[in-house]
């Protein structure tokens, strides 16, 4: 079985595709978040947020980009959390970040240690990550 | 029938039902050409994205179900999220798969919801 890996994972094609639309999700996170100026503005566009979050979590790891898929996985529990409690404290630093460094992971110009920002992810938001 | 409004997945999901020796006979991009399509080519299995435009993929499910209610429909989501997979298989699914996919599970899913015999 592990030949279907190969075969569908190894496409130059699939490559090429799936990296121009993290790419346009990238951006369309960024014109988002572009409205927003606080916690609050956050929770008012959760739910926008999560769709492109959720494009990436899913396309992200089918192309290798493991780490990029992990960020947006731990933003989609902290999104989550904000839809259903509303404006939660620290959640715009951290997604700004987040958007980020998924920018420069996928840019291959990232020089943060991707572990330990995964790690202040989690310890940012302890109710969150400890539940 | 393939509905997703990402080529990429499309294209992964074709190259899984190649490999098992699936026809495919339709794709879609939004949830209205899926209820379109679907009607059109009565397919023996729609794999259908939760998160598509125009119309969600919940949404299809439910009009194509109540058009079709032997329909065999997986769904196909990126959200771990309990809830949604529950409404998912409430609202008549046959399965659930999760992106990022396995690829392996992918085919053992399909081949095996096309081998159930319609009732």
């Amino acid at each position: 079985m592990k030949i279907i890996y190969s075969l569908v994972k190894m496409s130059d094609e699939f490559h090429k595709i799936a990296k121009q639309e993290i790419q346009t999700e990238l951006d369309s996170l960024r014109q988002i978040l572009l409205q927003c100026n606080d916690d609050k503005g956050i929770s008012n566009v959760g739910d926008q947020i999560e769709k492109h979050l959720h494009k990436i979590k899913g396309l992200a790891p089918m192309m290798g980009q493991n780490n990029v898929g992990e960020i947006a996985k731990l933003n989609d529990v902290i999104l989550r959390y904000v839809i259903r409690n509303g404006e939660t404290n620290g959640t715009y630093m951290v997604i700004n970040e987040s958007l980020q460094i998924m920018q420069e992971i996928f840019s291959d110009t990232n020089k943060n240690n991707i572990d330990e920002f995964k790690n202040k992810i989690r310890k940012t938001f302890p109710n969150i990550f400890n539940q | 029938m393939i509905a997703d409004d990402s080529d990429a997945i499309r294209m992964v999901l074709k190259d899984i039902l190649d490999i098992g020796h699936h026809e495919l006979v339709a794709e879609a991009t939004n949830g209205i050409e899926t209820v379109e399509k679907f009607t059109a080519t009565k397919p023996d299995l729609l794999l259908l994205d939760m998160a598509m435009p125009k119309k969600d993929g919940l949404s299809a499910l439910k009009e194509i179900l109540a058009a079709t209610p032997n329909a065999k429909i997986v769904m196909i989501t990126a959200s771990d999220n309990l809830s949604t997979m529950t409404e998912c298989i409430n609202s008549g699914a046959i399965a659930y798969l999760l992106k990022p996919f396995n690829f392996e599970d992918v085919l053992k899913t399909i081949t095996k919801v096309i081998g159930i015999r319609q009732g």
